[in-house]
């Protein structure tokens, strides 16, 4: 036999050797698990607690040792956040440091953690129980990691539906910015279907614009227009051949017949007075002020034909239908002088100047040009008619949120690949991206990308609870009837008015209160002749020029329908209340912002003739609880009592312009 | 007492030693005495036994990890993250399991390719090598409906793939499929059916195949060259029982061996216990260090939760089907159906083909060498087709360089 | 590049800061100034005029810049101008504000101090 002695020593050593190793191995496994890293994570809490608290609170406190979660069944969660996070609820930890530190600002008393958890407002992974795997950071395979301080309204967003959400102004701005760039043109977009698309009709646009003007529009619309809505859609210069084209051959309703004015005896001069008089700068832009409601006119008149302007000012409706400007009740010489100061001197003297129209009528041309209208999907925005039908343009952007990103989408691969920065850049530069992106270029600012991001990223795939959800009501289409109705349709009053919540932002009275708030005199007069009642107000109601009659039947019908029945009730006046109410004037520091016969400042409405203008019961209840009338105003709540608010009340009452020696 | 469970005891002579192993219920699937020649490390390279032991090692870790699993795909995922977040051992016991597989699947086909290096399949073997050829198609099907089971996009993915292929088969492909998910996509069916084939009826059938294929090692002895030329086959009256190298019978057969047990070489065989067992000790001690270093080491992948929604670029399948989706990349009938059935057919077939007696119990036989050849060509092109897929496939199946990012 | 990271640098605000820049913009810069020093648009038709918060700021402690925005200026014994808003605004508002007082209260340039491992940097 070969030496069975060697042999058997040689299989005992590594026995031995085996043995040894595997015994280490195993406990090994069971030292893994001992040290595990929330373990010594609770330990250190222990230490600290113990240094923080008193020995009652120390032996109220919950036991360590354990894994801590909060489970949310009906959001799919487990959050075990709070098994490092010891100290999160209660403030006795504020200034320990992470991640014992007490949850900074009120959150938790709005947001508490056992019906919220704490993954729904931050992301991360809430399974994890270590820091790397509870994606505080971004980790492979985990597509929701810890959101950053400049993105986690996205997880506001996701519950708080609302157009406005409180405290979420990143969230807010986006919002604001997705419904005013148009998105939903060309995206189906949840929360926005509503929303109204601002682009003029083209049916008739070969009679509205001036070729050349097209062809510079077409190639950068904010070349022309810093402010312009429309985005750059990168076109190539045939595709601005044949969509010039096509958009010159869209005759569909000629203009208002013009023929009978006889433009030799225009006055511009005039017509810079009607402008101003008429205060068409409320919405329209000149020389870099006014408002934004309507295009800027600095140059309008390099885009657009003597005769439309004319026809379109004279009844705006005419090739327009659901156009926001408002018709006035000018006469024909009015509005040729007006025109004639828009198309002479308001122009581009650097515009290209008129080159011959022959060759856009061109079929094929016009017939290669409306395929590129509609392959570029412009009917999502400028309503065509006869092409109602071709659905958007765009993907939906349901869950949107979600997307998932790889490396490979970003052609430049300086940009680390996350969600944000993919939303970042398919916003500011859509052609940027690897994919071969028919969006058209908006221009966006960075602040303004970086919160239509935060808003992006609200929209999640998965649809929350209905309870998990906070909304609005969306405002119900409001459109009165009658004469009221017509003539709220002809001055446009809800294109910058609002009631029930359906209007245009631009007022910030709401009408439906304004019978109880305001004297029908008062309106009827204000109606006719729009006054100055804040007076840094740059944009101020226009002078219709409406007939007294008209005023009359807004006033009347404003006063009986838009009324409060509790503000419609008899405050006692008397003279000694009013003396009291001056004083009261004085010591509260009225005067910082309103201003009384010229002096004074011009924070809040001048109140020289509030004895003219509002009704008693309406100032004693404004003054009393100014932000349940207004939320956000600027008037404080002062706390008045019911006897002060009186006295103030009997006191504006009796300021009136119209009799001398009544204004301090 | 103790005897009533032991009945002999401790063994301290070679007497006590042959009776331990005949009379334990345990160590009755050992032979008393083995060949030395068996015995040898680079023999058999211990790739029966570390299969076997990586068998075991999965039915215990795989027992446990079902005590924290639900087969459906609302929980699945997250039973996923609590083994590897909370469950006390879980990551270990998760990381075992999936490194064990991977590793029974590398085992078993090393283990093939030495049986038929060494000819280790022929008579009296021949049935044996073809239970062989079944276990590993069942270490393949366990593997792989094991693979789904943690629901995330490389499990989801990786069956999307597999079930395809399984779908070009012609005629029946679709019905296959529809068998094998239980519907046209994979969903909670799925996940239902792949947990049972998984769990129960696959583990069953793998472990009816090792008791007879081990049963089959026991009664037939470990290969190794014969002292003697056996007699011609010829020679042999029907019925009778084919010729053995063993010196040894379970029971004494009238008829049988031929040639009497004082003529072969007493110093070749030597007794089971200590030397075999002790070498299988040795062994077991071995897979279990590689495995726990491997799970402690190495965590199982998991990646997001399934969404049927997003593909991956490139969807693979599980790693040892790769060689297969290569094949596919060419041709789905030829790749996918006709290439492995043929493959598996001649594996089947290899010792009725090759009846050859000659040049068993070495590696590499000069007498073989033309089977070891074709073979080992065989063999080589299935894994090099497998890396091909495993590291130069990239976006679209396109041809890719591992190391250029 | 990590275009939200930059973003994040640029403002160096904190997420209270943030808070009561909002608020102070909305409330308060119609006379003290986008940057406090006193020149709102209303702040030419007040007598007495405004304070530069520059000056005024670092000579009290936050708990009297509170008592002011919460009581008004007359609660301090100066002129009625700059009113009450205790009654108006949550706690937590005027919480926020007297944070972005802070930031005015300092020279500019000067980054506020972020307590440590608060924020993640990036998304």
């Amino acid at each position: 036999m070969r030496t069975p002695q060697r042999a058997s020593v040689r299989f005992h050593l590594a026995f031995a050797v085996l043995g040894v190793t595997f015994l280490a191995i195993f406990s090994w496994v069971f030292l893994k698990e001992y040290l595990a890293e929330w373990r010594t994570t609770q330990a250190q809490f222990d230490q600290l607690q113990r240094r923080v608290k008193d020995p009652h609170a120390l032996s109220l406190a919950a036991p360590l040792g354990e894994i801590q979660q909060i489970w949310l069944p009906d959001l799919n969660r487990v959050d075990r956040c709070p098994t490092c996070h010891l100290g999160i609820d209660d403030p006795a930890f504020v200034s320990a440091p992470e991640p014992y530190t007490t949850h900074p600002g009120a959150w938790l008393r709005t947001h508490a953690p056992d019906r919220f958890g704490c993954t729904s407002c931050h992301g991360g992974q809430g399974e994890a129980t270590d820091f790397r795997n509870a994606a505080h950071q971004p980790i492979p395979y985990w597509s929701d990691p810890m959101r950053s301080p400049q993105l986690i309204e996205a997880n506001c967003g996701a519950c708080h539906r609302e157009r406005r959400p409180r405290q979420a102004v990143w969230l807010e701005k986006g919002r604001e910015v997705i419904a005013n760039a148009g998105c939903i043109a060309c995206h189906d977009i949840p929360g926005f279907s509503l929303e109204e698309l601002r682009a003029p009709r083209l049916e008739s646009v070969g009679y509205k614009v001036r070729p050349e003007w097209l062809r510079t529009w077409l190639a950068d619309p904010k070349a022309y227009l810093a402010q312009a809505r429309m985005p750059n859609f990168r076109l190539e210069p045939p595709e601005i051949d044949s969509l010039s084209a096509f958009l010159l051959a869209q005759r569909e309703t000629a203009p208002l017949d013009s023929a009978g004015i006889d433009w030799s005896k225009a006055d511009r001069d005039r017509g810079r007075t009607v402008f101003g008089e008429a205060r068409c700068v409320t919405c329209h832009r000149l020389e870099g002020r006014g408002g934004t409601m309507g295009p800027e006119l600095t140059t309008v008149g390099s885009k657009v034909g003597r005769a439309w302007l004319f026809s379109f000012i004279k009844d705006p409706t005419h090739d327009q239908p659901g156009t926001l400007m408002l018709r006035y009740r000018f006469t024909d010489d009015q509005i040729r002088d007006l025109v004639a100061y828009l198309t002479e001197d308001l122009i581009d003297p650097g515009a290209p100047q008129a080159s011959s129209e022959v060759r856009y009528v061109e079929p094929a041309l016009i017939e290669r040009g409306r395929e590129a209208f509609v392959r570029h999907g412009c009917y999502g925005c400028h309503r065509f008619s006869g092409m109602v039908d071709l659905g958007k343009i765009g993907p939906s952007l349901l869950g949107i949120g979600d997307r998932a990103i790889e490396a490979a989408d970003f052609r430049n691969a300086a940009v680390v690949p996350s969600r944000p920065n993919w939303l970042f850049l398919k916003l500011r530069a859509p052609d940027t991206l690897a994919d071969q992106s028919r969006m058209p270029t908006f221009n966006f600012s960075e602040p303004d990308a970086a919160a239509a991001v935060v808003a992006l990223l609200s929209i999640r795939r998965a649809d929350l609870p209905v309870s998990r959800v906070t909304d609005q009501p969306r405002p119900v289409r409001y459109e009165p009837q009658g004469t009221f109705g017509a003539l709220v349709a002809r001055y446009r009053c809800l294109s910058c008015h609002q009631t029930r919540g359906w209007g245009g932002e631009l007022s910030t009275v709401p009408l439906d209160r304004i019978g109880s708030q305001l004297q029908h005199a008062y309106l009827v007069s204000y109606l006719q002749l729009p006054s100055a009642v804040r007076v840094s107000l740059e944009e101020r109601m226009p002078w219709f020029r409406m007939t007294r009659e008209e005023a009359r039947t807004l006033a009347d019908y404003l006063a009986g329908v838009f009324v409060d029945d509790s503000l419609e009730r008899p405050v006692p006046l008397d003279a000694d209340a009013a003396r009291r109410g001056a004083r009261l004037y004085q010591t509260l520091g009225c005067r910082g912002c309103h201003s009384l016969g010229g002096t004074g400042g011009y924070v809040g409405p001048d109140l020289s003739d509030s004895g003219r203008r509002l009704k008693p019961g309406w100032i004693e209840a404004w003054l009393s609880d100014p932000g349940r009338w207004k939320p956000g105003t600027l008037q404080p709540n002062y706390g008045l009592k019911p006897e002060e608010a009186r006295s103030l009340t009997a006191y504006l009452m009796t300021l009136s312009t119209d009799r001398s020696g009544s204004t301090p | 007492m103790g005897r009533t469970i032991f009945r002999v005891g401790w063994p301290r002579t070679d007497k006590d030693r042959a009776a331990a192993m005949i009379s334990s219920l345990v160590l009755h699937i050992h032979p008393a005495k083995v060949q030395r020649h068996s015995l040898r490390a680079s023999y058999t390279l211990g790739l029966g036994l570390t299969s076997a032991y990586l068998f075991g090692v999965l039915i215990v870790t795989g027992v446990v990890l079902m005590l924290y699993y639900t087969p459906h795909p609302l929980d699945a995922y997250r039973n996923m993250k609590d083994l590897q977040f909370v469950v006390t051992f879980g990551p270990v016991l998760r990381n075992m399991h999936r490194w064990a597989a991977h590793a029974m699947v590398v085992v078993v086909f090393l283990h093939m390719c030495r049986v038929f290096f060494t000819g280790a399949y022929k008579e009296p073997r021949q049935f044996n090598w073809v239970l062989g050829v079944g276990l590993l198609l069942l270490t393949l099907g366990l593997s792989f409906t094991g693979y789904l089971l943690p629901w995330d996009q490389l499990a989801f993915w990786a069956i999307t793939v597999g079930s395809n292929i399984a779908g070009y088969a012609p005629g029946l492909g679709a019905e296959i499929k529809y068998l094998l998910l239980g519907g046209n996509v994979i969903e909670s069916g799925a996940l239902l059916r792949f947990y049972v084939l998984h769990c129960v009826i696959l583990p069953l059938l793998a472990a009816m195949l090792i008791a007879m294929h081990v049963y089959r090692v026991r009664k037939d002895g470990l290969s190794a060259p014969p002292a003697a030329e056996p007699p011609p086959i010829e020679e042999m009256a029907p019925g009778r029982f084919p010729p053995s190298t063993r010196s040894y019978g379970l029971m004494a057969l009238a008829d049988r061996p031929a040639q009497p047990v004082v003529e072969s070489e007493p110093d070749d065989e030597v007794l089971t216990w200590p030397h075999l067992l002790y070498r299988e000790v040795l062994v077991l001690l071995a897979v279990l260090i590689a495995l726990h270093a491997a799970a402690l080491l190495f965590n199982a992948p998991l990646e997001e939760i399934a969404d049927p929604t997003r593909t991956p670029n490139p969807a693979k399948a599980p790693w040892y089907f790769l060689g297969l989706q290569e094949l596919v990349s060419y041709s789905a009938l030829i790749g996918g159906v006709l290439v492995p059935t043929l493959l598996v057919l001649a594996l089947v077939l290899v010792p009725y083909l090759d009846p050859v007696p000659r040049g068993v119990g070495v590696w590499f036989a000069p007498e073989r060498s033309r089977a070891n050849r074709i073979f080992a060509a065989l063999a080589s092109a299935a894994v090099a087709l497998t890396l091909v897929g495993m590291f130069f496939r990239g976006p679209n199946w396109a041809w890719v360089w591992p190391w250029t990012p | 590049m990590d275009v939200f990271g930059r973003q994040a640098q640029e403002e160096g605000l904190s997420r209270i800061e943030t808070d009561g820049k909002r608020l102070f913009v909305h409330y308060c810069v119609t006379c003290h100034g986008e940057t406090g020093e006193g020149d709102g648009q209303n702040a030419s038709t007040l007598a007495p005029a405004p304070p530069d918060f520059r000056a005024s700021l670092p000579v009290h402690q936050p708990a009297y810049w509170k008592q002011i925005i919460e009581a008004g200026s007359v609660a301090v014994g100066r002129s009625p101008l700059c009113p009450p808003w205790g009654r108006t605004l949550p706690s937590d508002d005027i919480t926020a504000l007297v944070a972005y007082l802070g930031v005015l209260s300092r020279p500019a340039g000067q980054k506020p101090v972020e307590p440590a491992a608060k924020a993640p940097a990036s998304p």
